[in-house]
């Protein structure tokens, strides 16, 4: 008998708390709750016995904390604790699981525990654990869905058995991290677990309130393993204190709810357990149905393709934007994050991802576009590459369950792709093409996407993870084309209960003013009931038949959103008229708006060189003595920095690639294990408004990194940050790498620990207690080297 | 060992921003009017990325000459003792903002720098506001010694995982702690408060 053939059939139970059971055995404070499977297995052996004996069909081994991150034994200490588990089994129907919390460290991009490393880390146990002989695998207690992910990709990679994952919310219905019971469920289904649900932190009571919702959206069994209440404290001791009877109810409602898993968490004892189960084994569990929601997710939320339909911005993404693949030569990573950051501010749902450019190597690219962009927004993403390669990398460090842009109808085509997105989850964009083409029929279109959604389906990918593009073609080459697309929306719709998608530009290719041509077109396939657009946000042309389209269909509750949309449009003609401003008064002051209109009308009339020399360097300069002298502040002198940036776009767009006035390259790099990088961000964009080209590598790079990157670019001065006196060390030991290999490169420190004398101490040529002086030394490097 | 009580704020607004500190951090030393004005545009977003969120637990301490032990550890800090001196009890707490925070600060980096490097320093005010309301919510008529944090002086910055596990602030608040023991999310205190007898 397996445990998912128990599960269809009714309630299973898990057991309560394993840490107070161990300190009513003896254990004391601070020592490793996982060392008693060897050095008491009988006392383990017993707790679980009281568990199997008051009704629970599930065993959590004692292995919470099994991880090599935190213990040196993991092998060891699983085969005990699996072993312990295993003999307290008495009949048929009662399980083991192999227990998996968290590592205690924080995944990059935000903190210094790499995913590889995550997943690595979690393999070990997982393999031990299997091997022992556990029944499933629980991850639990994960408030992280990234980490969540790690450990859910580590046991798919080393063990068949099922796997069972909960997470933990606070009072506000979110993990700590900031994710939503519809970005967890999004991606545990995505990933294809057994069970999910909810552990820890709360109690039955205040956990009651959240447990609808997960019924609602999921379509998998629900697990619910509360605490004993909330904690409270009497005489300087914590108890954790619902009675087992009280427990039990709370328990018994939640059962009614939905949720077929139950059992208990900190606090709970074999009394709350054995309460629980025989108040809840009388009852009917509620059958669980499945929910059909097309869904993607970010690690924040989720994004459902419902009544509004979906709008994916399409700027990222090199194919004719000239501007985006010159920052993709350069690496300039942060110009795709701007490009993202802006498409979310303009009203994207979601974001296109498109790396694929033929001189770079997209697979890294890939990776390091879509780690840094989930850095910094909430939105869900769209990997689009033709790659199976880069795609898979892509979808391994996705955080969260992505669009995948796209498969078509050819054999070979979906052979590569499905398992992929199988192992990995998400939601699949079907072309309707094939080896024939794109058939110039709706029929034609409507066959092709029956053909990839049974092909699908044998590879367990559900139709509500397919969503269709029956693709648009130019008006122009084919008067029929935009009907034959409309006409396949409504059919595929209707005839397979999928989802569309379409990018509507193509299909005024060839005329003028498109954009009249592709809002109309754009409503009409509205109307006839697309669920996603590819687009340019920026495009107010088709905000506006979006929103109007909203407005009037009736999904825009009070016409809201189009209020704000329509209003805020009108704020932004009002324009403020100030006179005489000059493009250096502008830097100075900081006004971005004004520098921006002052640089345009500047460039008609004079050469750049003489713009750039007469009133950007000249402003930056008075910006910077003033800043030394204390008569403006680090926020001004950055508010004249941007707004210089400003004025030098302008400028740079009429000298096209031509050698722009630089003075020379500076590398910037916070060093092996520091991973805050304010203030080297602030001196690199001050060097860069002095002219110089900075190469920043980042946070907790490594001196190789470093060395690799002096060799490449020939650059003659390095700037290291590091903040803890415990990462000094390696910022000694990158100065000495630095000295052997490349001696004549020039090394300059800062960083809140650093002192003068610190500096001189550990090697290095110059200690910078700030942005501009570290600008005044790059120019005094850069100028003995001219001469 | 005691366990590990919550203390969740229910407005955020009741944890004010000390204008004063800002601008300090901000190293400005003059009244400003444009540096005040960035300050009050921007503190509403800071809010919205804070969720403040702190534990505290209450230890036994036994001082002899340098060494304190605090059940959870034993530390060698001269410093320390001296803080602690004549203490039996103290308060051991870790406070945070949050990891959405450390997001929201790295996102306004890539827009603009100067409202960036504004909002960081908000941030570090309100960390510290926070850590003195939840001194004086644990103060309760009690008379408490100033706090003491792992890296002041010679408290070794090493029993920064000490005191995370013993308030298992990991679980309970999102505090991480990297392999150079730094704290995650960014703006998070932990620190010592001794109580005094009587």
């Amino acid at each position: 008998m397996s445990i998912l053939t128990d599960l269809q059939k009714g309630f299973l139970f898990f057991d309560g708390g394993m840490g107070t059971e161990l300190q009513k055995k003896g254990i004391l404070a601070g020592e490793c709750p996982e060392n008693w499977n060897i050095s008491n297995p009988k006392a383990v052996t017993e707790i679980h016995k009281r568990y199997f004996e008051a009704g629970a069909n599930i065993a959590t081994a004692n292995t919470f904390g099994a991880n090599p991150l935190k213990l040196d034994n993991v092998d060891e200490i699983v085969f005990s604790a699996i072993n312990n588990a295993k003999k307290a089994i008495t009949k048929e129907g009662q399980y083991v699981a192999l227990d998996i919390g968290p590592t205690g460290k924080l995944l990059k991009p935000l903190g210094d525990l790499d995913f590889e490393d995550a997943i690595k880390a979690f393999s070990q146990t997982v393999i031990a654990g299997t091997k022992a002989g556990a029944d499933l695998i629980l991850i639990e207690t994960m408030s992280d869905p990234y980490e969540l992910k790690a450990a859910i990709i580590a046991s798919k990679e080393n063990s068949s058995l099922p796997i069972f994952a909960t997470f933990v919310l606070d009072n506000t219905g979110k993990t700590i991290t900031g994710a939503d019971v519809g970005a967890m469920v999004a991606l545990l289904e995505g990933l294809g677990v057994s069970a999910l649900g909810v552990n820890c932190s709360l109690g039955a009571e205040q956990l009651k309130a959240f447990v609808p919702n997960l019924v609602k959206l999921s379509s998998l069994p629900i697990i619910v393993n509360p605490n004993a209440g909330l904690p409270c404290v009497r005489n300087g001791k914590t108890h954790y204190d619902q009675s087992p009877e009280s427990f039990a109810n709370d328990m018994l409602d939640i059962a009614k709810m939905g949720a077929r898993i139950l059992g208990g968490c900190c606090g709970t004892t074999a009394e709350h357990i054995s309460k629980m189960t025989s108040l809840v084994s009388d009852i009917t569990p509620k059958k669980i149905t499945k929910k059909n929601l097309t869904v993607a997710s970010s690690y924040s939320h989720a994004c459902y393709f419902d009544k509004k339909a979906i709008l994916i911005g399409e700027r990222i993404n090199p194919t004719g934007k000239p501007k985006l693949k010159d920052a993709l030569r350069r690496n300039d990573i942060d110009y795709l994050i701007r490009e993202a950051i802006g498409q979310e501010e303009k009203g994207a749902d979601l974001l296109d991802v498109n790396v694929g450019l033929p001189e770079i190597d997209e697979k890294s690219v890939l990776v390091k576009v879509i780690t840094e962009i989930q850095a910094i927004t909430t939105l869900p993403l769209q990997i689009d590459t033709s790659s199976i390669d880069a795609l898979e990398a892509g979808m391994r460090i996705y955080n969260g369950k992505p669009l995948v842009n796209s498969v078509n109808g050819k054999k070979e085509c979906m052979k590569k792709i499905f398992p992929i997105v199988k192992k990995y989850g998400g939601v699949l964009i079907a072309l309707t093409l094939d080896e024939n083409g794109i058939p110039e029929t709706a029929e034609g279109r409507l066959e092709i996407a029956r053909k990839i959604i049974e092909e699908a389906e044998k590879c367990g990918i559900d139709k509500k993870d397919i969503i269709v593009d029956p693709l648009c073609l130019t008006v122009s080459s084919d008067k029929n084309a935009p009907s034959v697309t409309l006409e396949s929306i409504k059919l595929i719709k209707s005839e397979l209960g999928v989802k569309t998608s379409l990018g509507i530009s193509n299909v005024s290719f060839g005329l003028p003013q498109r954009e009249i041509v592709n809002s109309i077109f754009f409503a009409h396939a509205l109307q006839n009931g697309l669920d996603a657009v590819i687009l340019n946000p920026f495009s107010e042309a088709m905000q506006r038949v979006y929103y109007a389209h909203n407005a009037l269909m009736g999904i825009d509750d009070n016409c809201q959103d189009y209020i704000n949309f329509a209003t805020t449009n009108i704020q932004v003609e009002k324009t403020n008229e100030e006179a005489t401003v000059t493009l250096e008064k502008a830097i100075i002051k900081g006004l971005k708006k004004e520098a921006h209109e002052i640089a345009e009308s500047l460039v008609q009339s004079k050469k750049t060189l003489e713009i750039v020399n007469e009133y950007i360097i000249p402003a930056l300069d008075k910006v910077g003595l003033d800043y030394e002298k204390g008569k403006i502040f680090l926020p001004q002198l950055l508010m004249s920095a941007d707004t210089a940036t400003v004025a030098f776009d302008v400028v740079k767009k009429t000298i096209n690639g031509e050698n722009k006035a630089e003075n020379g390259e500076v590398i910037l790099a916070t060093v092996k294990g520091d991973i805050h990088d304010i203030g080297k961000n602030i001196v690199k964009v001050i060097l860069e408004n002095y002219g110089f080209t900075v190469y920043d590598l980042g946070k907790d790079v490594s001196k190789e990194a470093i060395l690799d990157c002096v060799n490449q670019t020939k650059a003659k001065l390095v700037g290291l940050s590091a903040l803890m006196t415990t990462t000094v060390p390696s910022m000694e030991e990158v100065i000495k790498l630095l000295r052997k290999e490349t001696p004549e490169v020039k090394i300059m420190v800062g960083g809140a620990v650093l002192t003068e004398e610190y500096a001189r101490m550990i090697g290095a040529d110059k200690y910078s207690k700030d942005a501009m002086e570290s600008v005044r030394y790059a120019q005094e490097i850069y100028k003995k080297i001219a001469k | 060992m005691n366990s590990q009580i919550l203390i969740q704020i229910n407005n955020a607004k009741d944890i004010k921003i000390d204008k004063k500190e800002v601008l300090r951090y901000l190293g400005v030393t003059e009244d400003n009017n444009d540096i005040n004005s960035i300050i009050n545009d921007i503190s509403p977003d800071v809010y919205k990325s804070i969720k403040f969120n702190a534990v505290y637990t209450e230890i036994d301490v036994e001082i002899n000459d340098n060494k304190i032990d605090m059940g959870f550890a034993c530390v060698d800090s001269k410093a320390l003792a001296k803080n602690l001196f004549g203490c039996k009890k103290a308060f051991l707490f870790a406070a945070t903002l949050g990891i959405e925070n450390d997001r929201a600060i790295e996102r306004a980096f890539k827009i603009n720098s100067a409202k960036a490097s504004v909002f960081n320093c908000i941030s570090i005010a309100l960390i510290e506001s926070f850590c003195d309301y939840v001194n004086d919510y644990l103060k309760n008529g009690k008379k408490l010694r100033p706090r003491f944090s792992p890296g002041y002086g010679d408290f070794s910055i090493k029993y920064q995982k000490n005191v995370i596990d013993a308030l298992d602030a990991t679980r309970k608040i999102g505090i991480t702690l990297s392999d150079s023991y730094m704290m995650k999310p960014s703006k998070s205190v932990t620190a010592v408060i001794g109580i005094e007898e009587g």
